[in-house]
């Protein structure tokens, strides 16, 4: 059924990128009349670069998606060509699931996702937005039809003036075949929000067929019966296979002789790349002593005749990129398809947004995915969800929501991104969370589902799914609670570093009746083993969020304070921060210096009173 | 030690004979009075500089001067390194105290770093520990940045998997491993700084001192070291108690001559007010009034496994013998307050034994959580602040 476009609708989300599909799902499940605007439909949350989702932070956040009602869960989970969970020796707490997927179908499962959600689907590129900053009232598309909406989601990824470097070559795009939203980036400028510009790049890619996949090493997939989505109801499947090569002495010669014709290190990409998904040049200069640096081959779909070189973003002329891919082992012979390329392109400032990703200058503004500063796929869509949500509930004049760094990476990410901004490409890590030990996978939904329930994005039937798995945990918890072996509680068992889940279940003799339940008892004893650290880190993060509300007003002259340290006195005097947080957040200031500010503060405040 | 920022000076190498000795200055003016000493510009000495020159006539020799914020001590200080005769430095300091400067106390320096946060509390105890085994600076161990190291490279294992150019886990075990070692080490040293709490075991001659004495170090107690003759003849042993360190003294029997409440004397003067008291008499003596009240103590009527023994009220009958009451006594010795630092370096051991099972449980998540810990545990400058004041009783001045 679709709806005619042209009377107002309520929320317009701009871009169909992996922010974009998130956000228009998101506004129509809340019940608004949505509208998702994009130049290709044909090209809806393609992946621009390679064809994978989840990692290590990135597949638990694609969980928090799902328990938020999102879809890219139930997209990665049906379109997985392969999966594997990443560090499987590294701790249950930093497991990261991760799929290959079919590039294709994962376009056309997201088409329908919108489709089902009743989103109605414009073709065409927005150029310019109508009405003040304060309230925009449309938009404008380039073939002249005008948008009216209550409320915009602007999620239009690496697009933004998006300028394509390969070699000497410069040209116009927002990826590799697709145009650069030049005039809307214009329109934004001369609106004067503050914007940077920052770059990433992508590696070559090859035939299939090309390739002597006797010298490379098979890289199989896990078989954990995983799945991202909870609707998903059986484990992803194996359909393809990856494959390992490394770098040899020769490659990284290749490119150090040939440094000058990129133009990362030409000087022509001024933008800030992301330093933890470094160009394959800024991998050999920053590590010359290292060689055989690991690239993975991953096919761009089921049975596809085209594979992609993880590890190998350049944007190194086209020949050169040649001698670097031959140069590899079983490479010999290699036919590149299409050549690795950098972009470079325009996001927002940090400071313009808020916590509900509203620009603060507007009222009815709303930004999400790669113009937030962030990079990923997971990343845009994470926050598209919340962009949507934000933008829907604005419209419906409902309270706004925002998500808290305790519960989630999707609050992590919000609050670094707000409060403590980024002058690179924002990716994800699991260390970026106080509260690692409980920002897993395996919990994800138990974690988002107040959020989920205050944001008004879950639909019905997850919900009740919810329910029903919670009254389990609840059910397994106390039989755990009730348990005591060897005059020991299972409780303490859990708690010892060398006990697993199975070990517990073997112990009290429970045996998970199916992937749901066998899910559901990990985490009642994940949950035990880290409760104690747990409840230490977010016990200090209440302390330190009271933080924000001691003002140090009163405090004329911090060399009255004889309590802190001299270096501490100076650089309050210099800075004068407005409440402790704010002191916190200086370098000079340590911890035994707030306290001493707390204790002089409450003397002061006894000595008056009395 | 209360006005931070007065001028203090001390002489910071050895009192001998060699080739430089080095005056030092810290405070308000530092700089200053000895741009006055040495006739230079006002300003020459100001921020990070040098100037040679002569000295008030005494000595030609070469000022360093550090701003505030900058310098060892946090504070403006200067360094005088002048040739190495006593005599010279004297004059030099002679010449400072005139100008007025204070002489500075033992410790001072290091207690006004550590007060200005240039050094923390661990640092402190390390450099106490180490000056003690006269090793004179060098080789303090950077407690805080080695941990740095570690949580760094647990990092990077983590978030980098897709590398595979990371270390790997047994590399972070092994850090972790030789962490401990060094904490052990660092825990030993601390404990031999401190200033312990001490037991004496007092009473007439014969009441059984020695045999409690020997009860206490010989079956339940580990020898950490002893220290002959501190009271005035009887054995002091440091004892580790339940895992407790207390020195513990015995001040029993002179061939009898003395009258152990002289002894008592003697030793009162070295009494510390951390310190506790056994006072042993099987006829339940009230001797316990030459001891001056602030001082806990232990009445104990030993000997009660003998028939003739009459225990009174208060007192807590004790049997070497039979073992009666022993228990009561280890209580009450080990009820001492435990010095902060080696509790807090005992807790960091611990956390590091956890780490490592974690690590080897392949948990270096978990691992990376207690390391976490670990560091907040060594940055926590206040918790020790009570041993560091003790600690640097035992510093030269100047250091
Ligand atoms: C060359 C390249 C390299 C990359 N390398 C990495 C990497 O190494 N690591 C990594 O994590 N991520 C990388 N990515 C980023 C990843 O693709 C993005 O993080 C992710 O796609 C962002 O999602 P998004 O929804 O914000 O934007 P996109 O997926 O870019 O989607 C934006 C959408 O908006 C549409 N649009 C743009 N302008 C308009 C307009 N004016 N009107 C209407 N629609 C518009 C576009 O057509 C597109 O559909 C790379 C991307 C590119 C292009």
């Amino acid at each position: 059924m679709r709806r005619k476009v042209t009377e107002k609708h309520q929320v317009i989300v701009i871009g169909g990128g992996h922010a974009g599909v998130e956000a228009a799902v998101a506004s129509a499940e809340l019940g608004c009349r949505t509208i998702l605007i994009t130049p290709s439909i044909k090209k809806i949350s393609l992946m621009s670069c390679n064809p994978a989702i989840g990692g290590i932070a990135k597949g638990t956040l694609v969980r928090e998606i799902d328990g938020l009602g999102g879809v890219t869960a139930e997209t990665a989970d049906k379109t997985a060509l392969q999966f594997r969970m990443l560090n499987m020796k590294k701790g249950p707490a930093v497991w990261g699931p991760r799929v290959q997927s079919d590039i294709e179908e994962y376009c056309l499962t997201q088409r329908q996702k919108l489709k089902d959600a009743g989103v109605n689907l414009v073709q065409g590129l927005v150029t310019k937005m109508i009405g003040p900053n304060r309230r925009i009232e449309a938009v404008l598309l380039s073939d002249g039809r005008k948008i009216k909406g209550d409320a915009f989601v602007i999620a239009t990824g690496t697009f933004l003036n998006g300028m394509l470097h390969r070699g000497k070559e410069t040209w116009p795009g927002g990826r590799r075949g697709d145009i650069s939203a030049i005039a809307l980036e214009k329109d934004i400028r001369e609106r004067m929000f503050h914007v940077k510009r920052f770059k990433t790049g992508t590696s070559p890619r090859v035939l299939r067929k090309s390739i002597d996949s006797s010298f490379l090493e098979k890289q199989v997939s896990h078989d954990l019966s995983f799945r991202f989505s909870w609707a998903t109801k059986n484990g992803v499947k194996n359909r393809e296979t990856c494959w390992l090569t490394r770098t040899t002495g020769k490659t990284e010669r290749i490119v150090r002789e040939s440094l000058e014709q990129s133009p990362l290190y030409s000087g022509r990409i001024r933008g800030k790349g992301p330093r933890y998904c470094p160009s394959f040049e800024d991998k050999v200069t920053k590590f010359p002593e290292r060689t055989g640096h690991p690239i993975h081959l991953e096919p761009m779909g089921k049975a596809s005749r085209i594979m992609y070189l993880n590890g190998l973003s350049t944007s190194m002329p086209e020949e050169i990129q040649e001698k670097i891919v031959r140069s590899l082992p079983g490479f010999k012979k290699a036919v590149i398809s299409a050549y690795g390329y950098s972009v470079e392109y325009t996001c927002f400032e940090t400071g313009e947004f808020d916590k509900t990703l509203k620009l603060r200058e507007t009222e009815n503004l709303y930004v999400a995915g790669q113009i937030l500063g962030t990079s990923g796929y997971e990343e845009a869509a994470a926050t598209g969800l919340l962009a949507g949500a934000s933008a829907a509930r604005k419209v419906l004049e409902k309270k706004r929501i925002t998500p808290d760094r305790m519960s989630s990476y999707l609050g992590v990410m919000v609050d670094d991104l707000v409060t403590r901004g980024t002058d690179e490409p924002y990716r994800l890590f699991s260390s970026r969370s106080e509260n690692r030990l409980n920002l897993r996978q395996d919990n994800a939904d138990r974690r988002v589902f107040t959020l989920a329930n205050n944001l008004g994005t879950l639909c019905e039937r997850k919900k009740e799914a919810y329910v029903k798995r919670e009254r389990k945990y609840k059910q397994f918890k106390k039989i755990m609670a009730s348990k005591r072996v060897q005059g020991k509680s299972v409780e303490d068992i859990c708690k010892r570093p060398e006990i697993s889940p199975e070990d517990i279940w073997e112990i009290i003799g429970l045996r998970p009746k199916n992937m749901d339940e066998r899910e559901i008892l990990s985490t009642v004893v994940l949950d035990l083993k880290y409760s104690g650290y747990v409840s230490r880190a977010e016990k200090r993060y209440r302390v330190r969020k009271r933080y924000g509300q001691v003002s140090l007003s009163s405090i004329k002259n911090y060399d009255d304070v004889h309590t802190i340290t001299i270096e501490a006195r100076e650089a309050l005097n210099r800075r004068r921060p407005v409440t402790l947080s704010d002191a916190e957040a200086i370098p000079a200031v340590r911890q035994a210096d707030l306290d001493a500010l707390v204790l002089y503060l409450m003397s002061r405040s006894v000595s008056r009173e009395t | 030690m209360e006005n931070q920022s007065d001028l203090i000076a001390a002489l910071a190498t050895p009192e001998a004979v060699s080739a430089l000795s080095l005056v030092r200055l810290s405070g308000k003016g530092a700089s200053a009075t000895v741009e006055r000493l040495m006739n230079l510009k006002p300003g020459k000495l100001t921020g990070k500089k040098r100037a040679v020159g002569d000295l008030a006539g005494i000595d030609y020799l070469v000022a360093i001067s550090w701003p505030q914020g900058k310098s060892y001590t946090g504070e403006e200080m200067v360094d005088l390194m002048c040739h190495g005769s006593p005599g010279t430095a004297r004059r030099i300091l002679e010449e400072l105290e005139k100008s007025g400067a204070r002489m500075a106390i033992a410790g001072e320096f290091t207690h006004r770093a550590w007060i200005n946060g240039k050094l923390t509390s661990l640092d402190v105890l390390t450099l106490a520990a180490e000056y003690k085994e006269n090793k004179h600076g060098g080789g303090r161990e950077n407690y805080s940045a080695e941990l740095l190291e570690i949580t760094s490279e647990i990092e990077g294992l983590i978030e980098f998997n897709e590398d595979h150019e990371v270390s790997e886990e047994e590399k972070i075990e092994k850090l972790l491993k030789e962490l401990l070692k060094n904490t052990h080490d660092l825990a030993i040293k601390v404990k031999r700084a401190e200033i312990l709490p001490r037991v004496f075991i007092m009473g007439p001659v014969n009441a059984g001192k020695s045999t409690l004495f020997n009860k206490l170090y010989g079956k339940e107690t580990v020898v950490v070291s002893s220290i002959p003759g501190t009271t005035r003849d009887g054995a002091t042993r440091i004892v580790s108690l339940r895992g407790r360190n207390v020195e513990i003294s015995d001040s029993a029997g002179y061939g009898g001559e003395i009258l152990d409440g002289k002894a008592l004397e003697i030793v009162r003067g070295a009494i510390r007010k951390s310190d506790r008291i056994v006072w042993m008499d099987p006829d339940c003596g009230s001797e316990e009034t030459s001891v001056s009240g602030k001082h806990e103590i232990l009445c104990i009527c030993s000997m009660s496994d003998r028939k003739e023994t009459r225990v009174k009220e208060g007192w807590l009958p004790v049997s070497s013998v039979t073992g009666q009451g022993i228990e009561k006594v280890i209580e009450f010795i080990t009820a001492t307050e435990k010095a902060s630092s080696s509790w807090q370096l005992e807790r960091i051991e611990e956390l590091l034994g956890q780490a490592i099972a974690a690590t080897e449980s392949k948990d270096i998540a978990l691992a990376a959580e207690i390391v976490k810990e670990v560091l907040r545990e060594a940055e926590e400058q206040e918790k020790c602040g009570d041993a560091v004041e003790r600690a640097l009783e035992r510093f030269c001045v100047g250091k």
